[in-house]
């Protein structure tokens, strides 16, 4: 402690026990206590403080708004260094080989980002649930994803650009060369991304090679209206099979989110809803379309629900009844009522498990993601290990991109040590299948463990010699991704 | 019973509303239905499932206003009225009230719902003048209703609280937002919607002309829109619990004077 007053006591030290250093101690899972919390009011503050956290090799931790659910933004190694208040857009939008750009600073909150270049009649995809409340370069460092990267992909493919801080404490940019919009659209893997560019290793390194001080982004046109079905179907198979059939129309569709939520998460927003009925005993399947250039909403909508009934009928099981019921939002006040729908499920999910804490268990999730093409056989597979724990869960999620979050409540302790090792059989599997075995909320420092899951010891090992490259000291997030 | 819910069609108020040189900008916005008049179609459609009832759409307004028309018979509305001709673009709320006031005409009804304002405007005016013009009993700002003893029960929502009040049929209610959570159609509204009837009345059908209405237009007229202006920044004041009290303090009694 002495070490880091005496070395950076010139700037304005937030320290434990002052008020609001508390906010710094914890993220959604761990609670750490770090020696001090520094936030620069500017780039070349920032600058030095690293500077000096390299000289006296103080350990140096990036964090933005915390809502990491794996302890990555929190330390008890070192300090925080917290970007918020580096949070300008620096440019208007301007051309761009690849189609119109943005520059802003790492710690501009997400939404006023996307909001400033809305109101300049462009769009920045990336959608996590928690858009609300992170930082563009929170969001980066994460490669966050969300309901659209169905059809939008993740973060990465809206990067052209990044500014970071290297291990000798100098600003490097490293710009990108290839369209980010060709590379794949999928899920993240762990770890860095070692067969892209330069900028990729740092995009989903949870802070672990650096501090990212600027964003160069990518924005598109502004899209069409939106519209948003949600399909209540008899049971699972069917809903996986209908899923699979709606996404090889990916295209004609113009779908842009296909979500699953089988039948405990389908109930849990029953209990929610006063503004549609939601049939007993189902699941249910959310998809979003985006209405195509050149067509009326109207006539895209006729279209759309033709060939969706289409689809849903060509399954004999089906139930006319059921289809009957689904319900389509197209106003800006439905469309959000949907999102809170599904954002109602983790939330029931969490109280369930606050309640399950009390008794030894809690909940488990898990954020693996296979091909699409083998959810069904997945599924399956994995229904009958859930049948075998004999515990309540509930599923929900990103059904298009295989990427399902799986959720198991357990009551105490030890049905909680059983659903570990259920998730990481399911993790495990999902690998060996092409998938990846945390879609989105990265490592962090509570699932390190699961790095050798997804990669051969030959990958990690040239990850680990990234890390020593670009990090020689160790001191950029210590525990974050490496055991 | 027969309901008329007075229904608009509005710019979707999630849309960046664009404006240029006083005016603004329709190019590009979706409209949809007027949400004060979504919880009046919501809560006529509760009284037509409580009681039974038949519940029309009337609306002024251009090809934009079928769309929201649409809306509200997929919600479960058993007909439309779709009021439209060139001289009634940009309507202002006396004129919106003098064509209404044509429409109900010899029609017979039980009540007239309106929103107790649009989204664009805010005005809430239309209902009000209207139900002048057609010399009925009055209610604003309805935050629920029921039937009973045929009267209306009116609850509405006043500056002291919410007030009950009994009213005769006919009668007109504008009705608040806070009503009701307005019902989401579901495919089989939506699809059933596209077969019920929406009526197209024009002007001559109204036994009114251009003029007559622009006449009307001019007694109150927009001159332009402006967008709000920008809120300036606030002050962050930082430090511990007592530098920020005392901070406080200085700052409302000197600069803002409240203290
Ligand atoms: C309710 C809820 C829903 C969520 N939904 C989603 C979802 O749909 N999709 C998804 O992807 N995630 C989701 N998350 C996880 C989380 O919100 C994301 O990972 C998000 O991108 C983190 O942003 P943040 O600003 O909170 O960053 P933090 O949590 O503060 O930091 C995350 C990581 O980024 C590093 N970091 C932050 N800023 C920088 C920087 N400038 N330079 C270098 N490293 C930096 C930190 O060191 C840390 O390792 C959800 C979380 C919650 C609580």
């Amino acid at each position: 402690m002495n070490k880091i007053v005496s070395a950076l006591g010139k700037f304005s030290l937030l320290l434990p026990g002052m008020p609001g250093f508390e906010a710094f101690e914890r993220d959604v899972v761990l609670k750490l206590t770090p020696e001090a919390v520094l936030r620069p009011h500017t780039k070349m503050e920032l600058l030095e403080i690293v500077k000096i956290c390299q000289k006296e090799k103080i350990p140096y931790t990036a964090t933005a708004c915390r809502t990491s659910v794996t302890g990555a933004s929190v330390s008890d190694r070192g300090i925080l260094i917290s970007l918020e208040k580096l949070n300008r857009v620096l440019t208007r939008p301007e051309p761009h080989r690849y189609g119109m750009s943005v520059q802003a600073e790492a710690g501009i909150m997400l939404k006023d980002f996307q909001k400033a270049v809305e109101d300049k009649g462009y769009f920045y995809p990336p959608d996590p649930t928690s858009w609300e409340e992170i930082q563009l370069g929170g969001s980066v460092a994460t490669n966050a994803t969300g309901e659209n990267s169905y059809h939008y992909g993740s973060s990465r493919n809206y990067i052209l650009g990044l500014e970071y801080i290297d291990k000798n404490g100098n600003l490097v940019w490293l710009e990108r060369n290839l369209n980010p919009l060709n590379l794949p659209k999928q899920k993240n893997l762990a770890g860095y991304s070692l067969e892209l560019e330069p900028l990729d290793l740092l995009i989903g390194s949870e802070g672990t090679l650096g501090i990212i001080t600027e964003i160069k982004a990518l924005l598109l046109p502004k899209p069409n209206a939106f519209l948003s079905l949600m399909l209540f179907v008899k049971n699972e198979t069917e809903a996986l099979r209908l899923a699979q059939r709606l996404d090889q129309h990916k295209q004609s569709l113009h779908l842009i989110c296909l979500e699953y939520m089988d039948e405990p998460a389908t109930q849990f927003i029953k209990k929610r809803s006063s503004r549609f009925f939601v049939p007993q005993g189902c699941s249910s399947l959310y998809i979003k379309t985006e209405t195509p250039e050149g067509k009326t909403v109207e006539e895209f909508e006729d279209e759309f629900l033709q060939l969706v009934c289409e689809l849903y009928s060509q399954s004999i099981s089906m139930s006319p009844e059921l289809i009957d019921h689904s319900i389509l939002a197209k106003d800006y006040l439905e469309l959000l009522e949907f999102r809170r729908m599904r954002h109602h499920v983790p939330a029931t999910i969490n109280e369930i498990s606050v309640v399950n804490q009390k008794t030894g268990g809690g909940k488990v999730s898990s954020d693996w993601w296979v091909p699409i093409e083998h959810l069904v056989e997945h599924f399956a597979w994995m229904r009958e290990e859930i049948k075998k724990l004999n515990l309540p869960s509930a599923i929900f999620g990103h059904i298009g991109n295989g990427h399902p979050h799986v959720n198991i409540m357990p009551k105490t302790a030890e049905e909680k040590q059983a659903s570990i090792e259920f998730t990481k059989k399911c993790m495990l599997r999902a690998a060996s299948l092409g998938g990846g075995v945390c879609g989105e909320h990265g490592l962090g420092k509570i699932k390190t463990w699961a790095l050798p899951l997804q990669w051969d010891q030959v990958s990690i090992d040239k990850m680990k010699s990234v890390k020593a490259e670009w990090d020689p000291e160790g001191l950029a997030a210590p525990g974050n991704i490496f055991v | 019973m027969k309901i008329y819910v007075c229904c608009k069609q509005v710019p979707d108020v999630a849309m960046t509303i664009q404006i240029k040189d006083g005016k603004f900008i329709s190019e590009g916005m979706n409209y949809v239905l007027n949400a004060y008049d979504a919880s009046c179609v919501e809560e006529a459609l509760v009284l037509k499932e409580k009681y039974g009832a038949e519940v029309t759409l009337v609306l002024i307004g251009d090809e934009a206003g079928k769309e929201a028309l649409r809306k509200g018979l997929a919600m479960g509305a058993d007909n439309a009225f779709h009021i439209s001709d060139p001289a009634l673009n940009n309507l202002g709320s006396q004129a919106a009230a003098k064509v209404l006031q044509a429409f109900f005409k010899g029609r017979d009804f039980d009540f007239i719902l309106t929103g107790k304002q649009a989204q664009d405007s805010d005005m809430g005016l239309a209902g009000g003048i209207l139900s002048g013009l057609l010399n009925l009993p009055y209610v604003t700002n309805a935050v629920g209703l029921d039937v009973q003893d045929k009267m209306i029960v009116v609850k509405r929502q006043g500056d002291e609280g919410v007030e009950v009040l009994h009213m005769p049929m006919p009668s007109l209610i504008t009705c608040s937002n806070d009503m009701n959570d307005p019902r989401i159609p579901s495919l089989k509204g939506i699809m059933a919607s596209k077969k019920k009837p929406m009526e197209q009345v024009s002007l001559t059908d109204l036994g009114l002309s251009a003029d007559e209405v622009l006449k009307e237009s001019q007694k109150s007229s927009l001159k332009s829109f402006g967008l709000p202006p920008a809120r300036k920044a606030g002050a962050k004041i930082e430090g511990d619990a007592q530098t920020l009290v005392a901070t406080l303090m200085e700052k409302l009694t000197k600069e803002a004077k409240v203290l």
